[in-house]
């Protein structure tokens, strides 16, 4: 299946199934964001989140024949999930050593007023986010924020379209259960600040 | 079966809708873009080479194009960087067409986020230190296993003056740098520098990202030193590691003209 929105510019076609060997730019610039936004909503910074989406492109460079045309996506989504997850344990690691200030990073949850500035809602959106299982936090970023169909998202992870839209219903509850409980704290903080 | 109503296109006011949002206006800067394409001319520095007999007599001509390029116009910095590459021996396709695109994206006038993407391990990570080996010390041609032990358990000759632990997770362009030293090394016929340096990439970056183009690196610059049997002991480690990748060709066109 060609995921629909892939096709805008269809990239240079190898001769075999793949890629050519010249696709990488453009791979690059037709995807590069998606990548990015991924590896952020996975749990990167924005620093890590440069490096990771550099090295997934690195990494398709080198593989571009593996990439059937119509399944780019799928592809840079297998690769930035390894990528994010070995920049996040290399993040742990840096934690365990005490090189991060855990204190720092554990800020007060923004007010309503905050909640208007992007930034503040993104680190509670990722605040949220971090809290579920990759398992259901893909899904539900795929399908949530990179607005990717069920059926795409089951080619994207390889999984059945059935097994695809439960665990979509699964992180939906999850993420609705976790904001309440988020947006319970902020109330009751707010009330005996 | 109908897709559910995304959360993202539900009530402007619910806080769901807008968390959502935010996360799905979040793009990365254009610098992210450049820097990523200018590390694809790193990275593809032997796509267009691959199979390309007389690699290391390319490297005259793209080591021209690199001298002519070092001019001081800071919009040509990352065109000079994907030239410098292409001097290990690459006329590339793909190398063309990466430059292609930064000269295509590159703001007008002003090409700062094009120089800023070129000197990008500078602006983020401090370049390793300066320890260049004697130039008879060259890297052992182990295989992929023996080698990975060996960084990891042992305390080389010419250790680097940073702990190896200080490069975990370190930002992707700080390994360019590293290894386009090495490559800068390559060109000026300092071979064994070249490969002094190289040797300390796998020491000194545990993620070793660009490992399958230091090892390109050094197969190069074994053969170019007259090291033909250790030069075959690397590209044997290409071909076996990295069988499908864009030096595997090139690999195998050392291994059978040893």
């Amino acid at each position: 299946m060609v995921l629909p929105d892939l096709a805008l510019e269809p990239l240079s076609e190898s001769a075999g199934d793949g890629l050519s060997s010249t696709a990488a730019p453009e791979l690059a610039e037709a995807h590069f964001g998606y990548v990015w936004r991924l590896c952020r909503r996975l749990g990167l910074t924005e620093s890590d989140a440069d490096d990771a989406a550099q090295q997934v492109f690195i990494t398709a460079a080198r593989r571009l024949a593996d990439i059937r045309v119509g399944r780019e996506r799928a592809f840079l989504y297998g690769v930035a999930v390894n990528v994010v997850a070995k920049s996040r344990h290399a993040r742990a690691r840096l934690r365990e050593a005490g090189e991060i200030d855990l204190d720092a990073l554990e800020s007060e949850l923004p007010s309503v007023e905050e909640l208007s500035d992007q930034r503040a809602a993104r680190a509670l959106l990722d605040r949220v986010l971090d809290a579920m299982s990759l398992e259901l936090r893909a899904v539900f970023v795929l399908y949530e924020i990179e607005e990717q169909t069920v059926a795409e998202i089951a080619e994207t992870l390889a999984i059945p379209v059935g097994t695809a839209a439960s665990r979509l219903r699964r992180a939906r509850e999850d993420f609705a259960a976790r904001l309440a409980r988020l947006e319970a704290r902020r109330r009751f903080s707010g009330a005996t600040r | 079966m109908n897709d559910p109503e995304r959360l993202l296109h539900g009530s402007p006011d619910g806080l769901s809708a807008r968390l959502l949002r935010a996360g799905a206006d979040e793009a990365p800067a254009p610098r992210s873009l450049e820097r990523t394409l200018a590390a694809l001319g790193a990275a593809s520095t032997a796509l267009g080479a691959a199979g390309t007999a007389g690699a290391l007599g390319a490297s005259s001509t793209a080591g021209a194009l690199g001298a002519a390029g070092t001019g001081k116009v800071v919009a040509t910095l990352t065109l000079v960087s994907l030239a410098k590459w292409a001097g290990v021996g690459v006329a590339s396709g793909v190398l063309v067409s990466v430059a292609a695109h930064v000269v295509a994206r590159a703001p007008e006038p002003n090409a700062q986020p094009i120089a800023a993407a070129a000197s990008s391990a500078e602006v983020r990570s401090a370049p390793p230190t300066e320890h260049r080996a004697p130039a008879q010390v060259l890297p052992s041609p182990l295989p992929e296993a023996s080698v990975t032990a060996e960084a990891r358990t042992s305390t080389p000759a010419a250790a680097p003056t940073h702990a190896v632990d200080e490069r975990a997770g370190a930002p992707l362009a700080a390994e360019v740098t590293f290894v386009d030293r090495g490559r800068a090394l390559f060109q000026r016929g300092d071979g064994a520098g070249a490969l002094a340096v190289l040797a300390d990439y796998e020491q000194t970056f545990p993620e070793r990202r660009l490992l399958p183009e230091v090892l390109y690196l050094r197969m190069e610059a074994l053969s170019l030193a007259g090291e033909r049997a250790r030069a075959s002991d690397i590209a044997r480690r290409i071909v076996r590691n990295y069988g499908k990748g864009p030096h595997a060709a090139r690999a195998r066109a050392v291994l059978a003209n040893p």
